[in-house]
């Protein structure tokens, strides 16, 4: 089987590669296939290559896009991002929703199980009626393209998820609540032994200023947060946006 | 790969040459992100675009030959449409780098 195959097979999969190519120089297309545990098939032709092929194609895997480092493309494939959303509210029914639309996968977790249902949530590819450790169990470990979204407005929940959280690689935690929600909660969280700075990684309050009226509307405000956060942008108006506004998605890969 | 890989898949089971073009870069604005793909067989059917229709006529041909002549991959560059420089070109202003090769199973 060749590496472009295996590869393609991984693609089919919905699993986690990058397949870095020679695409100028003296070893013009070589070939080297790095999967999501770091192990890898193949040579670029060249020890230094090989080297530095892996070393980008094991940051690319995670960041989710492809890009030309010097001679060599970076080609990754990647599972549609996820987003575990804890609280069973009616935020997280309009969040799975959009979720969905966009192409991201969608999950709900509350351990109230007569909230966290598949009936309530029939755009989440899974509901889980459990605390979060137990709900991470079943959905996998957070990884470092996991989004985690908390909309529970309950201490202990909210907590429980960010202490887990906290210790991960997750891409974002965001979370919902008032100024006097997050200065409970940040008390908390020091008292439970998280210093400030690994606690500025909490968006909150989650989402961005769309001055949203409704449920639907602060929903679209947290993807949109999502969105850009996974994008790397801040989230303003394109027309407003230094540089005449980039419309398409473009990374400078030279 | 995944947004080509079905027609592939269809294409390589029906015995047919397969070349796989990618946008390995872009510079300024151009429609889509590296990595994204479009498959062409030796039959001359098409899957995926690389652009907004702007240049998948010369990627076609490189891929003809690829399929039919020596296999050898080519990395192309395409700019903005300029009648001194390019026969094709990108309206909206931007720069796309494309490398094609044959897809082996």
């Amino acid at each position: 089987m060749s590496l472009q195959e295996e590869f393609a097979q991984i693609a089919r999969e919905d699993g986690r590669a990058a397949l870095v190519t020679v695409v100028q120089g003296p070893h013009k297309g070589e070939k080297l296939l790095v999967r999501a545990d770091g192990s890898s098939e193949g040579t670029l032709g060249d020890p230094e290559l090989d080297a530095e092929g892996k070393a980008a194609a094991e940051e690319l895997v995670w960041a989710e896009r492809s890009e030309v480092r010097g001679d060599l493309f970076v080609d990754v494939t990647n599972p549609d991002p996820r987003i575990v959303v804890f609280g069973a509210v009616e935020y997280a029914q309009h969040l799975s929703a959009l979720a969905r639309v966009c192409g991201w996968r969608p999950y709900v977790v509350d351990p109230r199980a007569r909230f966290a249902t598949p009936e309530r949530f029939p755009d989440a590819l899974g509901v889980v009626a459990a605390w979060p450790e137990e709900a991470f169990e079943e959905l996998g470990a957070p990884d470092k393209a996991t989004y985690i979204v908390i909309l529970t407005h309950d201490p202990k929940l909210d907590d429980a998820t960010l202490l887990i959280a906290l210790r991960s690689d997750v891409a974002y935690i965001g979370a919902m609540g008032s100024k006097r929600a997050q200065a409970d909660r940040r008390e908390r969280l020091l008292a439970a032994g998280v210093p400030e700075e690994d606690q500025a990684r909490i968006s909150a309050p989650v989402g961005l200023d769309l001055g949203a009226t409704n449920a639907r509307e602060t929903a679209l405000s947290i993807m949109a947060e999502l969105a850009a956060v996974r994008h790397r942008r801040a989230g303003g108006r394109l027309s407003q946006s230094k540089g005449g506004g980039r419309i398409h998605a473009t990374a400078d890969a030279k | 790969m995944k947004d080509v890989i079905e027609d592939v898949d269809r294409w390589v089971d029906e015995g047919a040459k397969v070349a796989i073009a990618t946008i390995t870069g872009t510079r300024r604005s151009a429609p889509r992100p590296p990595g994204a793909k479009m498959a062409i067989n030796d039959r001359g059917e098409v899957s995926g675009m690389v652009s907004g229709g702007c240049v998948e006529g010369a990627v076609i041909e490189v891929a003809d030959t690829i399929l039919n002549g020596d296999g050898e991959p080519q990395l192309l560059t395409f700019g903005i449409a300029d009648e001194e420089a390019w026969d094709v070109g990108l309206p909206c202003g931007g720069e796309i780098d494309v490398w094609v090769e044959r897809f082996e199973p």
